[in-house]
């Protein structure tokens, strides 16, 4: 309860709700980050602020990257927590700003939540790698914190064990952080690589199959075949030939 | 806008400025003239050294590991605001008692106009004696560090401040009146930088070739105005000698004064600290309204046995956090509640022997709001601000060599191009650029795209061909079988472990890099390998390279 002292004029009303109407909004469009053409499909606002991403599958690390380029490029900062050998050269390629990624390397374990619970204070986006040991209540606990933060948190799903990258998703290996229970979860498929052949050529492009689920995603299940890259180096939307397969399921 | 009368070319109010240097320091236990060098950090950075580490090169401010690279026996102390507040409470207290328009600039400076206490006490230099003998009085104690003031008088705040510096300790520094622009004549540009949110301005005159305060007195006002806009007039007007931003000596329109009962009575600091932050926002919310911010506030405290403590804070300069509404929150809190601390630990005649019942808050130095402190540019170094605090903390967590950003290097293999350094090494609040050398040639470099998994340190993989032999390279850079599958170490068993069937490969792509180097004598500087690109009948493209008559796995396009 405020008690203004002293007897005066009040202000007039008109010029109060001048005050009040001149201070910055916060409209929705700023509670979201915004995304590339490529996946305004799959979030035609931008991504939520404040939602828990899983990425998965063989092409997971170029996904995130792809998904939180324009994010970077709009002045936003991120943060690569236990993210082992990220590629900066193709993270560059994919227009991710270099100048706003931080990259944290965890050795010790013991501070990991901390760790990752301080980038979410500061960033707006954090990808959390497989060499982050977390606990599963850890993570329920950083997903609210993030929720509360407004950051985005993103648990990259590779198959890794200690620092070593043990091959595509066999299944076999302990799960990256986030692999169960987060809002939106993202699957790539097996990929198709062009412009190798045997013994000759080079790697050109490659056609991925994606596959979105979630709450929060609108129509909450969203398929798409992407290449990532193209041979200009884009990444859109291949009109697909043929029916697209059934995924590998999470 | 409010009942103020426009600031005219009269010669500003005298001001008398109180300097204890380097507070934070005698604040935290150690005493001025301490052999020991001290360091004051808050976040990597030096807030505050005392004389023998400033003797050892030690400058404010300075990034905490080249002050420590100096001072490697330093004593480290963690800044804590509060505790220098706290501290300095028993100096504003024993000045009080020489007049109550004592304003208080920051932990360690403190001003007051000095029109009627020099009367009172019969000249400017009797005042100055007077003031250094109540100070030393209230503060030398034997449990209390020896402090060393310094006074000066002169014709506005920031002059007077100047004058401070250059006086001798425990002596004062007299300006006389209307001398002021000579006494800042001489001045160089940078004894300014300190006291400035935005000293990009002085490193502008510094390159147009100005070198002294006298320098800038001596330009065209009109012209001043026209190049340099506001924060040049400001200084214009400050080097010759009319002040730009007095002291608030006349009371703001009573209607802006917000005050809170506080039900039951607070003794504790965080409750006041709570209260004071929601009537902040209060009074903050209304100043906006008005299109005005204010850069000093008073605070008073009222105790139920009709005690009261009343300290006028500044709110503008270096102690201020973050630039924004929040900022300004934020700080009248903190001050709020480290008043309530500092008037409870008090000398014990002064305390208050019942609960704060009502905290007000009267704003002064009332100033049209800026674009800069809500919006745009504000809005930017807001989001910086937190990024440097968490990165600190991450620091701290992590270890500083663990958490790195990303700088462009150039090179032609495999994670070569960029490099990461540690991020506090490099300011992260400077805008950077980090980008590939575009045009820049680097013959042998694998085309995009680039893997998104660079395995550093490589490792160790077998190419194999369909009988299981291993694949080898020739000196011309030819395979000697088609690669059938592809292998590495299972880091689990650490035994030759998953295979994965190759689907298609390109020819490898030698390199030779430093070829002049001689292997017997200078440690293999020279790198030859072969570097491949293979895909798995999975769909995954990895990059092996043969070197040293092995494989390794280099990088993996994920």
């Amino acid at each position: 309860m405020v008690v203004v002292s002293g007897s005066s004029a009040p202000v007039p009303a008109s010029r109060e709700t001048l005050g009040i109407r001149a201070r910055a909004l916060t409209p929705a469009l700023q509670r979201t980050l915004p995304v590339g053409p490529v996946w305004q499909g799959a979030f035609p606002h931008g991504l939520p602020r404040g939602a828990t991403l899983s990425v998965g599958g063989p092409a997971a690390r170029s996904c995130t990257f792809s998904l939180l380029a324009a994010a970077t490029r709009a002045g936003s900062w991120i943060a690569l927590v236990g993210v082992h050998g990220p590629g900066w050269e193709a993270m560059g390629e994919l227009d991710v700003a270099l100048d706003r990624v931080i990259t944290v390397e965890t050795s010790d374990h013991t501070h990991d939540a901390d760790g990752v619970a301080g980038a979410l204070d500061g960033f707006d986006a954090v990808v959390i790698g497989v060499e982050t040991r977390l606990s599963s209540s850890e993570q329920r606990r950083l997903a609210a914190r993030a929720r509360e933060r407004g950051s985005v948190l993103i648990g990259l799903d590779e198959a890794w064990a200690g620092r070593r990258w043990v091959g595509p998703d066999t299944g076999r290996f302990p799960r990256g952080a986030y692999a169960t229970g987060a809002d939106v979860t993202v699957r790539t498929g097996p990929s198709t690589w062009y412009g190798v052949g045997q013994g000759s050529g080079r790697l050109r492009s490659r056609h991925t199959p994606v596959e979105l689920t979630g709450r929060r995603l609108p129509g909450r299940h969203h398929t798409t075949l992407l290449a990532l890259p193209d041979r200009d180096g884009s990444v859109h939307p291949v009109e697909p030939v043929a029916p697209v397969t059934p995924l590998v399921r999470p | 806008m409010t009942g103020r009368p426009a600031p005219t070319s009269a010669a500003p109010p005298r001001i008398l400025v109180t300097l204890l240097a380097d507070w934070p320091v005698i604040a935290a236990g150690f005493a001025v003239d301490e052999s020991r060098p001290v360091l004051v950090l808050r976040a990597q950075q030096v807030v505050a050294a005392n004389a023998a580490a400033r003797a050892e090169g030690v400058t404010v401010p300075m990034r905490r590991r080249d002050a420590q690279r100096l001072t490697p026996d330093a004593e480290i102390v963690t800044h804590d605001p509060g505790r220098d507040a706290r501290a300095f409470e028993v100096v504003v207290a024993a000045l009080h008692t020489l007049t109550p328009r004592v304003e208080i600039v920051e932990p360690g400076v403190c001003a007051f106009p000095t029109r009627g206490p020099s009367r009172y006490f019969g000249g400017d230099t009797a005042l100055i004696e007077r003031v250094v003998t109540v100070v030393h009085d209230a503060w030398g104690r034997t449990d209390r560090p020896r402090a060393v003031v310094r006074v000066g008088v002169a014709d506005g705040p920031l002059a007077a401040r100047l004058a401070a510096a250059r006086a001798t300790p425990d002596t004062g520094y007299l300006v006389a009146p209307g001398a002021t622009a000579a006494f800042l004549a001489p001045l160089p540009l940078d004894v300014l930088h300190p006291h400035l949110e935005d000293p990009d301005l002085l490193t502008t005159w510094r390159q147009l070739g100005l070198r002294t305060l006298g320098d800038v007195a001596a330009l065209p006002a009109e012209a001043v105005l026209g190049r340099f806009g506001r924060p040049g007039m400001w200084l214009h007007r400050f080097t010759c000698g009319l002040d730009p931003s007095p002291l608030a000596l006349t009371d703001p329109p009573v209607d802006l004064r917000v005050a809170v009962p506080l039900d039951p009575p607070a003794r504790r600091g965080d409750t006041v600290g709570f209260v004071a932050r929601s009537l902040a926002e209060e009074l903050v919310t209304r100043l906006t309204a008005r299109g005005t911010t204010c850069t000093q506030v008073t605070i008073g405290l009222h105790s139920d046995h009709e005690e009261s403590h009343e300290r006028t804070w500044r709110l503008d300069g270096p102690t201020r956090p973050a630039t924004g509404i929040h900022g300004l929150v934020a700080a009248i809190a903190d001050r709020a509640r480290w008043q309530l601390e500092g008037w409870v630990r008090g000398p014990v005649g002064t305390r208050p022997t019942a609960g704060v019942v009502r905290l007000e808050l009267q704003p002064g130095d009332l100033r049209p709001a800026e674009g800069r402190q809500v919006g745009f540019w504000g809005g930017e170094r807001e989001v910086e601000a937190r990024v440097v605090r968490a990165l600190s903390r991450l620091e701290s967590l992590m270890g500083p060599e663990a958490v790195r950003v990303v700088e462009s290097r150039g090179g032609r293999q495999v994670g070569e191009t960029f490099t990461t350094v540690a991020a506090g090494a490099v300011g992260v609040s400077v805008t950077r650029r980090v980008e590939a050398p575009a045009g820049v040639p680097w013959p042998g470099r694998i085309p995009a795209p680039s893997p998104a998994l660079c395995l550093d340190p490589p490792q160790a993989a077998e190419v194999l061909d369909a009988q299981g032999c291993m694949v080898q390279v020739d000196g011309r850079g030819e395979l000697s079988a088609d690669p059938a599958a592809v292998r590495w170490a299972d880091p689990g068993t650490g035994a030759g472990g998953l295979g994965h069937r190759v689907a298609a490969w390109t020819a490898p792509w030698p390199s030779d890099e430093r070829w002049w180097e001689d292997p017997a004598t200078n440690n293999g500087a020279r790198v030859r390998q072969a570097r491949m690109q293979l895909v798995t009948d999975q769909g995954v493209a990895l990059l092996v390279s043969r070197r040293d008559r092995r494989w390794w796995l280099i990088g993996v396009y994920a």
